[in-house]
């Protein structure tokens, strides 16, 4: 084995004077790789159109489609690769590029020099250049800065861009070399410092749950104010929603969209309490539109409701709707309250409480009924009160149910 | 940018009708915007929730069609979920395309709120009576009922002046270059029968279409395909601007057949990477017809021209 001299002198890479080289001027060069720019992409989008069509397509079906994000992937993996295989193609079997040909460009193989490049230089050189765009193209600042123009890609499959014209560059001035080294050597800075910012969020956001799945969040119509109605659906659905409604805990718009469900689901379902829903919801002449639409028979039992619900409505309207709706017995419980019955009131609701979905809705209507029974009891006239009520079982209920002592 | 610039292109006395053809489609362009608007932006139909709506009548529209009518609709249209109001809102635009539903859609029977249905009626029948009397509708091609002169009219028309300023520079530039190669009266075939083969493309496209389609575009890829066979082997002046610093803006002399890659391949490409059925404001498939047939007639123009030379 022989080893090296070490007491030789330091072994320096040797550059002759750049005026030996016909080293590419930088302008020429820009202007080559806009020619390949619009040579290529129309080509590799004509490659890669169908992917891309199904990609848009969809994005265009679910904007936070999966399928989207691995199909967008793909698509960027297949520019890189087509860039990659047809500039490698080019440069080995033409030694430049289209552009460059049109700018009388040329690649040849540096500092070892040869007939012409082999494949595995071309592949690298294209290889290192997709990566150089991939780092927002800071690795091409040194062609401003390299006595021989040579980017990282050049130096990495040992290649060198020479110009067939007469004239050749002579390089940049060593102060404007080291200018732009130290710029690149900023940007590189600052490019790694924003990766590892970025790197940083991404992990949070992956353990905060920033990328959990999003499927429960598809733009679908129903209303998700209305908590724990998973079994419901239909009429009775329709019903607990205007039952809330009507107990202000949940917004008009809500509302709005458990009727559209009904109305336009497939297939339809709970139409009358769907157009009374609406007839709540609008107003002037629409909302007269939607009356006659629930009115259309005017014996319905929804119509009678809306027909109480209208000005001028009256209990006996009420009476004629339909009793085992959740709104008729709420809207009941209301009159039987206004009325000063407060017992009967107490008894509908609680009827109405075994529902879990209205349990807590209810609860204030309940405490409300309570406290206008016991102010009842201490007042002349006591309102109301059939005989078998008892106002003060009601009052011991109460004080259990809230542990007042 | 870089544009195809041929050389000679100051003497105007060279081209008067290249000239002729840029002053009648400003002129064009002036009668159409000179009117009154039709307000058809407020139409409630074009509104969010108009669009829902048209939506989910159209989605109840496709229901009724046979299987082989429905399966010539766009992939997309039918995966689309009838409780999803994004998807019933791009339906509704989608819908508004389709010639056959605008003209019966509104004596339809559909389920659903009836009241909002009988509200639609009345203001689909408007929007549509709005929007077949816009003069850009009527000079432009589609496939609803118009007359034959459409197909010429449309040629001249556009839609708003960055249309028209970028349409008039590419046919001042390859008009010039073509009228001064092959004379006024190849110029105005080629112009005229390429728009008339880039409305046939465009039909072929769009067979149910209501958008109307405006625009010298299809007329000046016919230009570009005819330049390009007919000069297949020269080199022409393009004019590149990349910065204004020295060095990256100039003339450079490049083979005519760059063109294709440039023009002609981008709008094959843009049209198959489009989803069917989305208006992208860009008829590719009527460039595409243009150029096709430019293309056959600058084989034949180069044929004829190479034919005498020979025979000499």
């Amino acid at each position: 084995m022989v080893f090296p001299d070490l007491s030789a002198p330091e072994v320096k890479p040797h550059y002759p004077k750049s005026s030996s080289v016909p080293v590419a001027f930088v302008a020429d060069r820009f202007i080559a790789l806009i020619l390949d720019f619009l040579i290529f992409s129309p080509i590799i989008s004509l490659l890669i159109a169908g992917l891309v069509r199904q990609t848009k397509t969809f994005f265009l079906l679910d904007i936070q489609s999966a399928e989207g994000v691995v199909a967008a992937g793909l698509v960027c993996a297949c520019i890189i690769m087509l860039v990659i295989f047809l500039q490698s193609v080019f440069l080995y079997f033409w030694q430049a590029t289209p552009g460059q040909i049109f700018m009388q460009l040329r690649v040849i193989s540096y500092p070892i020099y040869q007939p012409r490049l082999t494949y595995a230089q071309c592949l690298i050189r294209s290889m290192c250049w997709s990566f150089g765009v991939l780092l927002l193209a800071i690795p091409f600042l040194e062609i401003l800065s390299h006595p021989f123009r040579r980017a990282f890609p050049d130096r990495a499959a040992d290649t060198l861009v020479i110009t067939l014209k007469k004239q050749h560059d002579d390089g940049p001035m060593p102060i404007e070399s080291r200018f732009i080294s130290s710029w690149m050597r900023m940007s590189f800075l600052f490019l790694a410092l924003f990766g590892v910012l970025g790197f940083m969020k991404a992990y949070h956001g992956l353990y905060t749950g920033a990328y959990k799945s999003t499927t429960g969040k598809i733009a679908v119509s129903v209303c998700r104010e209305i908590k724990g109605t998973d079994g419901l659906d239909g009429n009775a659905r329709l019903d607990t929603a205007l039952s809330l409604f009507l107990l202000n805990e949940i917004s008009g718009e809500c509302l709005e969209k458990e009727a559209e469900v009904a109305l336009w689901g497939d297939p339809v379902s709970s139409q009358p309490l769907a157009y009374l829903a609406k007839y709540l919801l609008a107003d002037g002449k629409v909302q007269e539109e939607y009356f006659a639409k629930v009115c259309e028979d005017s014996s319905s039992t929804t119509c009678a409701l809306a027909r109480y619900m209208a000005e001028g409505g009256g209990s006996e309207d009420l009476e004629m709707a339909d009793s085992g709706l959740l709104v008729t017995q709420f809207l009941k419980s209301e009159d039987m309250f206004a009325a000063q019955d407060y017992v009967g009131s107490l008894k509908t609701i609680s009827k109405m409480q075994k529902n879990p979905v209205l349990k807590t809705a209810l609860e204030k209507r309940y405490v409300r009924s309570v406290w206008a029974l016991r102010d009842s009891e201490f007042t002349p006239n006591k309102g109301r009160m059939p005989a078998s009520a008892d106002p003060d079982t009601w009052i011991d209920d109460f004080k259990e149910r809230y542990e007042v002592p | 940018m870089i544009i195809p610039c041929p050389e000679d292109f100051k003497d105007y006395s060279r081209y008067p009708l290249t000239i002729t053809l840029a002053v009648l489609n400003v002129f064009i362009f002036i009668l159409i915007f000179s009117g009154a608007g039709s307000n058809l932006t407020s139409s409630p139909v074009l509104q969010k929730d108009g669009l829902v709506l048209t939506g989910r009548l159209y989605y109840q529209y496709l229901q009724t069609l046979p299987a082989e009518d429905l399966y010539t609709k766009p992939e997309w249209v039918l995966q689309m979920g009838s409780l999803n109001t994004e998807h019933m809102g791009l339906l509704g635009a989608y819908a508004l395309r389709d010639s056959r539903f605008l003209e019966k859609g509104d004596v339809l029977n559909y389920r659903g709120d009836q009241v909002q249905v009988a509200s639609w009626r009345k203001d689909i029948s408007e929007f549509r009576k709005k929007y077949q009397e816009q003069l850009l509708y009527r000079f432009g091609l589609s496939s609803g009922t118009k007359g034959p002169l459409s197909w010429f009219t449309y040629q001249f028309s556009h839609s708003n002046w960055m249309h028209l300023l970028s349409n008039l520079s590419f046919l001042v530039l390859i008009g010039a270059a073509v009228e001064v190669m092959a004379g006024s009266q190849m110029l105005l075939i080629v112009y005229l029968l390429g728009g008339c083969a880039g409305g046939l493309g465009f039909l072929l496209s769009d067979l149910h279409g209501t958008v109307p389609m405006v625009g010298a575009s299809a007329s000046i890829s016919a230009l570009l395909a005819f330049y390009c066979m007919a000069e297949m082997r020269a080199r022409v002046r393009f004019l590149y601007f990349a910065s204004p610093m020295p060095g990256h803006y100039g003339a450079i002399f490049l083979p005519t057949l760059l063109i294709i890659p440039l023009f002609l391949v981008v709008d094959v490409a843009n049209l198959w990477a489009t989803p069917e059925g989305i208006g992208g404001g860009v008829a590719y498939a009527a460039h595409i017809g243009g150029s096709v047939l430019g293309a056959i007639f600058g084989l034949a123009y180069r044929g004829r021209s190479v034919q005498p030379a020979s025979q000499n």
